[in-house]
């Protein structure tokens, strides 16, 4: 699936990591910090309403929220989710949403080591064209920290219509 | 396919469906589940329980006249529609029908802005156009007019206006209903009608004169079912020439009872025409959402903890110590600088009778804004639409991120007796009931005659706890009307409760909306159940 567009929250580390390896995989980015009034008014909206095609993030839940809203006027929907949630000692859990191939390379990524926000960015890439099934892993990375808010790491699509 | 509507067949419904697509194009009807789950209300208490109020379809039409062609398809075989505007009156009830199996008639596709008129400061709009929208096409037309939106903007003018919701600028367009002016409605039986001048032929001030002849009927078209809006004008307001606020605080508890009753006085007079923002600076801010980066003083939060009677005295210490303010006002001007400076200076005057009273003058805002002077105010107070509410409390240990929440809302006096009385009963129910409250909570000021005593239920994705709060939110409901309060807008899931709850002369007014409903929706088939009003076949039952 092309990804049109990569958002990052630039606030937090993992979200950094992800908006750098995005840019270096020739993703166009942009960074944010939290609201998305800006990015929805000035390019969403616009492109949207002629184009709707498929975006990724790595960004706090309530940004997705917004844009989860925003999306749905345009026959969008999350088809991808990632729940990137602190887990109190044990570190951060990913909890993946979406198509059986690219959970399935989720878990076999692991997403343990300290660039996880950049292993987010690769795998977000080689989302397939055809959702197909769907699945779910809990992924526990206990030797890292998390960032103080739940991130999430998403993709926004075009409903396939048969 | 998630469900059929009620009461009708499989074979009915797929030649509805059938003859809907014939209608405005097979693009534009939704069955399978993943476009049909885009209408689930993202803050519905009843996330995951068999009660959850689901769309079965849903169609998007895009003119009036495919609206109509919808209409009449719907009556042929008693399909209930549930028409959304853009749909996001989140905390409110979102884009889900009230009556489970209800397609969805979804108006984004109207999203035309049809009309601005500079001189006269009205614009006319279908029900898709989002203050976003057309808050850039005033900014594209470089035209010299302000908006007045909720928070957050991605919302609909003529949805929000029908919920009778409510924004933060001048008092003569905060009420959004109030600011309408003239509307064009699909009627049950699929007949288009025009109100106010709309129904003069070749009216040449639809926008400008609200009542045209005879009874005056838009009211019924709010918070109803009578209709389905297709078109509706809003007066807006000329670009002012520059902003003013100022800020009163007073030291003592019993000083709301003058700070209130000169606020409405001059208010009243015309004196200032922003909203008022009442709140406790003992709070952290008395701006709306401010508290979230201004946490309580550890002191002032001990003492509010502290088991026993509202230690007034000890807080009334605290803020003559620290300077403090109990209370505090602000009051928001729009006009010519040396008007709107003007009547600070009166305003300073009036409140300086207040023993103790201070005062702080804020710098006056040439108007326009700059970009860079647009990114650092309170938006909404501008006019400027935008979703920042969303991110106010996200970093916040008193107000984490959470899954959504719905408004509790009633209606109380605009006296500081009201408001003691209303923290006292409130505050009662939410300690008996584990709600988090604040003695201090002060009401929503949005509204010129009347408070809104507003405050947020939490909605979770726990099966449990939705249902302890439902009927937590069914017995404040009670608690309102027993005191003379009751709900001024509510989600689907309480609709039936609060219409109960305006019974005078046995249910007279909700006797008067049946019959209105019958006579002019005679199938009933739109939005069945809306604000508790329900067409003849569903009457009397039992719903969660």
């Amino acid at each position: 699936m092309p990804i049109r567009m990569a958002l990052y929250d630039r606030r937090f580390a993992p979200g950094r990591a992800f908006g750098g390896e995005a840019e270096r995989l020739g993703l166009q980015t942009r960074p944010i910090e939290g609201d998305v009034t800006g990015l929805w008014t000035d390019e969403l909206a616009l492109q949207w309403a002629g184009d709707p095609a498929p975006i990724a993030g790595l960004t706090a839940t309530n940004s997705l929220f917004c844009l989860e809203q925003l999306a749905r006027d345009h026959g969008m929907r999350v088809v991808f989710r990632i729940e990137h949630s602190a887990a109190g000692a044990k570190g951060v859990e990913h909890a993946c949403f979406g198509p059986t191939v690219l959970v399935r390379q989720a878990s076999d990524l692991g997403l343990t080591g300290s660039a996880w926000g950049a292993d987010v960015a690769r795998l977000l890439v080689r989302c397939p064209a055809q959702v197909g099934t769907i699945a779910a892993a809990l992924l526990a990375a206990r030797s890292l920290k998390g960032s103080g808010e739940p991130l999430v790491s998403w993709i926004i699509a075009p409903i396939r219509r048969g | 396919m998630a469900m059929l509507p009620p009461g009708v067949s499989r074979g009915d419904f797929d030649k509805a469906l059938a003859e809907f697509g014939a209608a405005i194009g097979k693009d534009w009807v939704f069955t399978s589940d993943e476009d049909v789950a885009l209408y689930r209300d993202a803050y519905t208490p009843f996330w995951g329980e068999p009660e959850e109020r689901l769309a079965s379809a849903a169609v998007a039409p895009d003119s009036t006249e495919a609206v109509q062609a919808i209409v009449r398809i719907a009556n042929k075989y008693k399909i209930p529609l549930y028409p959304i505007s853009t749909g996001k009156n989140l905390g409110y009830g979102g884009s889900a029908p009230a009556l489970s199996g209800s397609v969805v008639l979804d108006l984004k596709r109207m999203n035309r802005v049809l009309e601005v008129d500079e001189k006269n400061a009205f614009a006319l709009v279908e029900p898709g156009v989002s203050y976003f929208d057309l808050y850039r096409h005033i900014q594209e037309k470089k035209l010299k007019l302000w908006i007045d939106c909720p928070d957050p903007g991605w919302g609909s003018l003529v949805g929000n206006a029908l919920d009778r919701g409510g924004g933060y600028t001048a008092h003569a367009f905060r009420n959004h209903f109030d600011a309408h002016c003239g509307m064009e409605v699909v009627l049950g039986t699929g007949e288009v009608m025009r109100t106010g001048m709309g129904a003069l032929p070749g009216a040449k001030t639809w926008q400008q004169y609200k009542v045209g002849y005879g009874p005056w009927i838009d009211g019924m078209f709010s918070q109803s079912n009578f209709g389905i809006v297709t078109k509706m004008g809003f007066w807006l307001m000329p670009e002012p020439e520059a902003y003013l606020s100022g800020l009163i605080t007073v030291g003592k508890r019993a000083d709301l009872t003058p700070l209130i009753d000169i606020m409405n006085e001059l208010e009243n007079q015309g004196v200032y025409n922003g909203m008022p923002f009442i709140g406790s600076p003992l709070n952290g801010s008395i701006e709306p959402g401010e508290q979230f980066r201004f946490p309580v003083d550890p002191e002032v939060q001990r003492l509010l903890d502290r088991p026993g009677d509202f230690p007034v005295a000890e807080l009334e210490a605290f803020c003559a110590r620290t300077g403090t303010g109990f209370w505090g006002l602000k009051l928001q001007f729009y006009g010519p600088a040396e008007v709107i400076r003007a009547q600070w200076a009166h305003a300073k005057k009036r409140f300086a009778a207040i023993p103790g009273a201070k005062f702080e003058d804020q710098p006056l805002i040439n108007l326009p804004l700059s970009p860079e002077q647009a990114e650092k105010v309170h938006k909404v107070v501008f006019g400027i639409p935008n979703l920042s509410i969303f991110f106010i409390g996200a970093r916040s240990e008193t107000s984490p991120p959470g899954d959504g929440h719905i408004w509790f809302s009633p209606i109380i006096p605009r006296t500081a007796e009201a408001i003691f009385e209303a923290q006292q009963v409130f505050g009662e129910a939410a300690k008996e009931m584990g709600l988090p409250m604040s003695p201090l909570s002060l009401p929503g000021t949005y509204w010129h005659r009347a408070f809104i005593f507003i405050f947020g239920f939490p909605i979770t994705r726990d099966v449990k706890t939705n249902r302890e709060n439902r009927e937590k939110f069914r017995k404040l409901i009670k608690i309102a009307a027993d005191h003379g309060w009751g709900e001024y807008r509510t989600p689907p899931a309480y609709q039936d409760d609060v219409m109960a709850a305006y019974s005078f002369n046995n249910n007279a007014l909700l006797r008067f909306h049946e019959t209105v409903k019958d006579a002019v929706d005679p199938n009933g088939i739109l939005s069945a159940g809306r604000y508790g009003i329900w067409p003849k076949h569903l009457r009397g039952r039992k719903r969660t």
